[in-house]
Formats: structure tokens, sequence, C-alpha cells
């Protein structure tokens, strides 16, 4: 470990863009260079971490400095494998929401300053290991959203900024009491009144710990979101503009399953392990209803949205399976979604753009009308649709491989989703690419800077396919640790690893 | 009185007399920017004074402690007077206060938050809260041609002496009980073994419902909506922050010493939170005018406020203190903000006046929606530290359905906080003619901006603060 303060850097430099993005409003190109310079520091700097090797305890960066200590709040921030990914994705999509949202005409100043705002937030929920910073950092990422929903957002912007915020915000409240009562009753049984994660995990909660897990729990399903928690979900990507979707869907959504991974499992792993047949139930049902309701969609942005989350109800069925492959199965899974879902978004935000619409009723023969288009979309839904070879295959054949050895109804169960899920996506792509078209103007191919900003998607989208242990490399330690720690887990189980 | 007792008031005796002097001066020369100016530096010439000059005596007169605790509120309060008249020049201008008048009007109410956040003892206490309410009854209808104002005045009025005779029978009846008005005697002659005595509960109960009507309580608040629409922002801003804090800081430095007494009031301070916590909540709701909005907005405050005190301890007490700073600074921003707004004869109040704001003047458009996420308790402001704390001390002291309560409200709270912001930014524009403001009032705006973000990131400071002037 080095004494280089990269993660604080981490925070301040987006922190830093927002201010100059302000300060320069009446300038948006310097706004645009300012924006697209940070976030690739940024990444250069994510880059250098994930060459690091951490130490013995899955550590790779920690920095840890006072805060408010009248409370024992530490500002403390840490990496390991799975922040370190979720970092990496992070900043990484970020470049590209800069690259997708480059021609933006509207508060062009504002938008970017608000970009970078959320940047700073997502990235201090990955990296807090105090609980009170965590909650920070989980609120501050809100209102950039609410904002870039509210202002930028087509059609029913306004309801649904608003919902967006009302439902996760009442889920966090609930965190945030039960954080309270955790920090009480840690601070009572041993006098040492800390929001420290690794003081917290020790405390013996008692009668409260169902409440206190439910609490969070409450918390982060709305976020990932899980059925029946997800209805602001839908509404807020079909408003949001591209960089928006983008963010929502391949960040955002992650700091739930984050937030599960990292807090809720280790701080209650006996009342986990009890929530685990729940927590399967909720994931299949999302998986399959959320299909369903894909199938049915008129609107393509729309019927992408449902299917992240029948995505992210097989990352769910992945956490609940609770062993080494489907974590890690389940971690992989969010990388791929965030580059596959976020790739559709922004496509469908370009295709928008060109058409006016996003009715597949309007929509058809792209693939005569614009074939580099036409190919970035196809591949980007075959690799959402799990096509061996491509990112979500890998991740989603780890969770498999995990339910079944510890569940196999389960995990049969959810290769029927997947069943679902080529469903959808080829009914998309049929209706899309090769369907009537209609008559009217031509559409117009994608320009020059937006191949540039798909083509590190496509890229990586490959190599996350054939190539994941790059990744898992940095996951094995990480959920060994997490299982090691959340014992209750694996006894679930049967005890299976 | 000796000259160490009057040196030990210097703080306050600066506010009176230069609040004095500016009367007089007003009176030929007047000349409205220069003596609000000269107001402005009064008020701050006191803050230094009360920062820099350590006391002599820790009392003065058996009447007002000279404690750092008195000081940290009249330095506060001197500042809030600072930042008022900051805000009123160009307000002023255009609604022909009176030049000299308006300055010494802010600085006595000043002196007498000052003096009422140091009493020590129950006549302290009274002289201390009839001091600045006299003049804020004034200082409410100081617009003679707004009807509304005048009307606003004469309800400050009626409803601050029903007040005056709750507080002043208060009083009596604990005199009569204990032959003493000092806090600290008085409160182990009112306990009878464990128990309060039942004059001594009669007359706190009197005292509180007076505190009540000051700091609009529910069911005291009546008067609190058409009294905040009525008066001139900078007005209403320095009400409801200087005035409510005050009262506050009193009731604080009263209850210090009550030990089992609490117990005996604790049903009645849990009431009055969650009264207040309830409808203030729910009558901002279906507001559409701002300041109507912020003046329910500000009864569920006092409520959270209230929980604070319930919860007692130190904890309690310093969550209660932070409070008051935050809400102090954040609710002068949103009312600098409207201020600042302010045109020719008109306040944007309701919603619709604030269309598309956040677009044509985006810097005290994105204040004022700042300042509300603050009062709404979203971090990074330091609202979200202040709840905190509060629904922190509520737990440390088991009080759980209160704070359940309370987090509930704020989530409510939300939805009237995030309206006037999304009419703001979100609803469709319209081009606003609206003044530019002044350089005096962003300053304002400014500073309130600046510590609002900078406590609710690293209020270390602060606590420590608080935790050495809270007397023990």
């Amino acid at each position: 470990m080095t004494s280089f303060p990269a993660l604080t850097l981490l925070l301040l430099l987006p922190l830093a863009g927002t201010g100059l993005c302000l300060l320069f409003r009446r300038k948006p190109d310097l706004c645009r260079a300012v924006t697209l310079a940070t976030t690739l520091v940024m990444l250069a700097l994510c880059v250098w971490a994930f060459c690091q090797q951490p130490d013995a305890a899955g550590w790779y960066l920690r920095e840890d400095y006072p805060w408010i200590e009248r409370l024992g709040a530490r500002f403390t921030l840490a990496m390991d494998g799975l922040s370190l990914l979720m970092v990496v994705l992070t900043t990484f999509l970020q470049v590209i929401a800069v690259l997708i949202s480059w021609h933006q005409k509207k508060y062009p100043a504002f938008f970017y300053a608000l970009l970078l705002l959320m940047e700073a937030g997502i990235l201090g929920v990955f990296l807090a290991s105090d609980l009170l910073l965590f909650y920070l950092f989980w609120e501050v990422m809100l209102i950039p959203m609410f904002f870039l929903i509210g202002i930028w957002g087509h059609g029913r912007r306004v309801y649904a900024a608003v919902k967006f915020f009302l439902f996760t915000l009442a889920g966090s409240l609930l965190m945030l009491l039960a954080i309270i009562g955790l920090y009480l009753l840690h601070g009572r049984q041993t006098g040492d009144y800390s929001f420290a994660l690794e003081a917290l995990r020790n405390t013996d909660c008692g009668a409260w710990e169902p409440w206190l897990y439910a609490g969070f729990m409450l918390g982060f399903l709305v976020k990932v979101p899980v059925v029946p928690l997800h209805t602001w979900l839908p509404d807020a990507h079909t408003v949001a503009p591209a960089a928006g979707s983008l963010d929502l869907a391949g960040l955002l959504l992650k700091t739930g399953v984050f937030g599960i991974l990292r807090f809720a499992f280790p701080l209650f792993p006996a009342s986990a392990a009890a929530s685990l047949p729940l927590l399967a139930f909720l994931a299949l049902v999302g998986l399959f209803y959320a299909a369903w309701c894909a199938y049915i969609q008129g609107d393509v942005k729309r019927l992408i949205a449902y299917s992240s989350v029948s995505h992210l109800g097989m990352i769910m069925l992945g956490l609940a399976a609770a062993n080494v492959l489907a974590l890690e199965g389940a971690i992989l899974l969010m990388l791929c979604h965030g580059l596959t879902t976020g790739a559709l978004f922004a496509l469908v935000s370009m295709l928008r753009r060109r058409t006016g619409t996003r009715e597949l009723a309007k929509l058809g023969g792209m693939w005569k009308e614009a074939p580099i288009f036409s190919c970035f979309f196809l591949f980007f839904a075959l690799a959402s649709l799990g096509l061996p070879g491509l990112a979500n295959f890998s991740g989603e054949i780890l969770v498999f491989a995990g339910t079944f050895q510890v569940r196999p109804l389960w995990g049969a169960l959810a290769v029927v989703g997947v069943v679902f899920a080529a469903a959808y996506i080829l009914r998309m792509v049929q209706e899309l690419l090769w369907g009537e078209r209609p008559p009217g103007h031509p559409w117009p191919d994608l320009t020059t800077l937006e191949v540039v900003a798909l083509a590190p998607l496509v890229f990586f989208t490959l190599w996350l396919g054939l190539y994941p242990e790059t990744f898992l490399a940095h996951l094995h330690l990480p959920v060994k640790i997490l299982l090691e720690q959340a014992a209750p887990l694996v006894a679930a189980h049967g005890g299976l690893p | 009185m000796s000259g160490a007792e009057l040196l030990a008031l210097l703080p306050v005796l600066i506010l009176a007399l230069g609040a004095t002097a500016i009367l007089m001066a007003g009176a030929w020369w007047p000349r409205r920017n220069t003596l609000i100016g000269a107001g402005v530096a009064i008020a701050l010439l006191a803050a230094l004074t009360a920062g820099g000059c350590p006391p002599p005596v820790a009392e003065v007169g058996g009447m007002f402690s000279s404690g750092p605790y008195a000081r940290f509120f009249t330095i506060l309060w001197s500042l809030l007077a600072a930042m008022t008249l900051l805000l009123s020049p160009r307000y002023g201008r255009a609604r022909r206060f009176p030049a000299g008048e308006y300055p010494a009007l802010v600085l006595f109410a000043a002196a007498g938050m000052a003096l009422l956040s140091s009493a020590s003892s129950l006549v302290g206490l009274l002289v201390g809260l009839e001091s600045f309410t006299l003049v804020l009854y004034i200082l409410i209808a100081i617009d003679k041609t707004c009807p509304r104002g005048t009307e606003a005045g004469l309800k400050y009025l009626v409803m601050g002496i029903v007040a005056t005779g709750l507080l002043s029978f208060g009083i009596a009846l604990i005199y009569a009980a204990t032959g003493t008005f000092h806090f600290a005697e008085m409160h182990q002659a009112l306990l009878e073994g464990d128990r309060m005595r039942p004059l001594g509960l009669l007359g706190w109960a009197l005292i509180l419902c007076a505190a009540g009507f000051k700091v609009s309580l529910v069911p005291f608040h009546l008067w609190t909506p058409d009294v905040y629409q009525g008066a001139p922002a900078p007005i209403t801003a320095l009400l409801s922050t200087g005035s409510k804090g005050a009262v506050f800081a009193a009731l604080v430095a009263l209850m210090l010493g009550i030990g089992r007494g609490l117990e005996a009031l604790a049903p009645l301070l849990w009431a009055l939170a969650a009264a207040s916590i309830i409808l203030g909540t729910l009558c901002a709701l279906r507001q559409d005018n701002i300041k109507r909005m912020l003046a329910y907005s500000s009864v569920a405050h006092m409520g959270y406020v209230t929980i604070g005190l319930l919860a007692g301890g130190e904890t309690g007490r310093s969550a209660v203190i932070f409070y008051l700073v935050v809400y102090t600074l954040s609710n002068l921003g949103a009312f600098g903000v409207l201020t600042a707004f302010a045109i020719q004869g008109e306040e944007p109040q309701n919603y619709k006046d604030l269309r598309g704001l956040g677009y044509h003047h985006p810097r005290r458009g994105s204040a004022l929606a700042f300042f509300l996420l603050s009062l709404a308790g979203i971090p990074p402001t330091a609202g979200f530290i202040a709840k905190f704390n509060i629904f922190h001390a509520a737990l440390k002291a088991d009080y759980l359905g209160i704070a359940l309560l309370g987090i509930l409200a704020s989530l409510v709270s939300l939805y009237y906080y995030l309206r006037p912001v999304i009419v703001m930014f979100l609803a469709r524009e319209r081009d606003l003619c609206l003044d530019r403001g002044s350089a005096s009032e962003h300053t304002v705006l400014g500073v309130c901006l600046l510590a609002i973000l900078l406590l609710g990131i690293y209020p270390g400071p602060l606590f420590d603060l608080i935790a050495l002037i809270l007397p023990s």
C-alpha cells in the first residue's frame, strides 16, 4: 500500500470539476473539456489502482482521517477487490457518459456539473468504510440524479424524478434509523461509539437484529430494485437523458447490490442467512415478472429498463445462493450488466435523437438504414441475452453453477428465465432492425464520436466474455473473506462453500 | 451594579447604545444606507467584543449569565442582526423603511435575544423575552403601505400578550413555590423527593406554553403562517430564526439542572413535539405560498428541537444548539433569497411566482434549492447532521417512537421542500423580470451557503465548540 491519497483524490477530483463547471457556466466548451479531462484522469487513477497488489486482508488502498470525532465517525475510505471493480466500472462508464452527451445543448455547464457530482457520490458509496460517511454519499448521489431526470428528461420528467427521489429516500431513511440503532447498540455494549464497519461487525444485536437488517435491506432493495419495489425504475429510465440512463443502469443500481454485500450481509449474517430463501424468491419473481413486462413493452427504452430489472433479479439470485461461485458470478454480472445495458441505453438515446421516437411500432428496418448503429445494437442485445463469448454469459454461468450447487431448483428456474430474456431481446431486435421501415426522412447513421464512445464498451464486453479471469482475480479474496466473516450464510445452504 | 458587571454586559450595551445612537442620528440625517451600514458595524463590533473580551464576572445582577454559553449566543444573534441588515438596503429603499428606526430596531431585537439567551433567572427570562418581542411587533408592521403587514403585527401582538400573561403567571407560581427566581436554586426547591411539586409543575407548564407561543409549537402556532406571510421578508428571516432560537437557547439553560424533574415534564414535551411535527408537516403540504410553507415547516422544525430538549442530557442539549445554528443559517438563507428576488412592492410568494427562476437566476435559485434541501435534512447539507443529532439523541434517551415519527415526517416534508425546487428548475420556464439583487444580499447568501456546506461536511469544530460552551 502506498501513502498516496488516491482515494481522497478520487472523491475530490469530481468535486473540483463540478466547481469549475459552475464557475465557467458561460463557456460550455470549456466545461465539456474540463469534465472529460476530469473523468479521464480519474480513469487513469483507477487503472493505476487496478495494478496495485492487495495486502493480506484484501485492501488495495486505505485511508483514514478524523471527521466528526464527537460522534465517532471517521473519514475512512477503503478499497478491496469488490470496491475496485465497482470503482473502475464507475470511472469507465462516466467517460462514456460524457462522450455520449457531448452535444448537450440545454444548460451544458449545469449538466456536466451534476454528472461529476454524481460520480463523486457513487464513488463515495463504493469506497466509504464508515457507515455515516457511507450514508452521506448514498444520499449525495440522489440529488444530481433527481435534477438530471427532472431537467433533461423527456415526457413526464417531474413525475418520474419525484417518484425516484421519494422511493429511494424512503428506503434510505429506514436505513439511517438502522444505522443509528446499530451504532447505539454497539456503543452501549463496548462504550466505544463508532460508525466504523469493522467495529460494528462484532455487535451483538440480540432481538434487534432482524429489524436492523430489514432497515438496511429495504434501503438497498429499493435501489437494486427488487420487485415489488421496482416501480420507480421504468419511469425514471424512460424519461432520463442518455447519460442519466447510463449512470442509472450502470452504476446506481449497483450501489444497492454493493451495499448488501458490503454492509447488510457482514453486519447481520444470521438474519441474512435466514432471509436467503426470501431473497431468492424475490429474485426469481423479479427475473420472470420483469422479463414478461419487458416482452410486452412497446417503448424500446422501457423494454430495456425492465430487462435491467430482470438482470438484477439474476444478480440477486447469485447473492441468495451465497457461495463462492454464485457471489463471484453476481459481481461479475454487475460489471457485465453495467456495460451491456448501459450501451443499450446509450444506443436507444442515439436512436431517439435520429428518429424522434422510441416506439417499436414506429420503427423498423434499421439494418438497411443505419448499418453501423444496427451492428452495435445487435452486438449489445446479444450480449444482454447472454450469448456465450460475450459479457453477460460469463457472469450468468457462474451464478447458475453456484446456485445449482446449493439449490438446484432455483438454478433450474433461473435458466428458464434466460429463455424469457431471449424472447424479449429477439423480439426487440427483430422489430427494430429488420421490421418494416416506416416511410419518412432517412435516418443518419452513427457519427464518429458516437462510435468512439461505444467502441470501448464493445472491447470490454468481449474481454469480459472471453477472459473474465482478469476481473475475477480481484474477487477471489474479497468473496472468500466475506464468506468467512459471515459464516451463517454458508451454513444456510448446508455448509457448501 | 458594579463596573465589572457592566463590563460583562458590554456586548449587549454596545448593541443597545449603538441602536439608540442610530435612532437619534436618523432623526437628523435620515440616510438609510449609511445608517444600515452603521448598524452592521455596531452588530459586528458587539460580536467581536463578545468573542474577544472575556467577562470579569460570571453573572450580572443574578439575572444574566455572562458565561461562554451566553457569549456564544450573543455572537450568534449579533451576526444574525448584521446579516438581516445586510439583506435590507435595497428592500428597505423600495419600501421606504424609516431610515433610522429600522436598523435601530433590528439592533434592539438582537440585544433582547442576547439577553434572553443569557438569562439565568426567571426575571431575566421575562425581561429578555419582552425586550425583543416588543421590537418585533413594530418591525413586523414596519411596512406601512402593506395592509397585510399591519394585520400580521397586530396578530403577533395579541398572541404575544397572551404569552406574556402565561409566562408571568408561570413565573409567579414558581416563585410562590420556591421563593427564588434563580434557575439553579429553583430546580432543587421544586423537587419533593423524586417528584415535582404540583405548583411547580403548573408553573413549568405555563412557562412551556408561553415558550410554545413564541416558537410556534402546536397548538400555539396559529399566528405563524399569517405573520410570516405578512412580515417583510428580512424581518421574517429575523423572526423565524433569532426569536425562536433565543427562546430555545433560554429553555436549554433553564432546564439545565432539572434532574429528575424532566421526567415530570416529559409527557408534555413529548406531546408538544409530536403535535408540532405532525401538524406542521401536514399543514405545510397544503400550502401554495412559500412563506406560509416555511412557516408551517418551522412549526415542524421546532418540534424536532423539542425532541432534543426531551432527550435531555449533554447529547440532547448539544443537538438542540447545533440544530438552532443550522436552522438559523438555512432559514435566513431561504428568506434572504426571497428578499433578494423581491421587486418594487412585490415578493415572490406563490409557487407560480418562482417558475423557472432556477434558469433565469441560477445562482440564487440554486442557493434557495440548497437551503431548502438543508431544511429537509438531505446530505451533504448541515441540515442532515442537525437532524441526525436530534434522532441520535432521542434514540440514546430511548425515545424510539418519536424518533420514528420524526424520520417519517422528514420523509413527508421532502414533498413540500421539493415543490419549490421543482417549480424553480423543472417547471416550464417563464421569463420573469426580477431584481438582480445587490452585493450585500449576495454576501449574506454566500456566507449562509458556505457555512451550511462546511457544517454538513465537517461539523467537528462546531461540535467541539458547543461541547466547550455547554454549561454543565
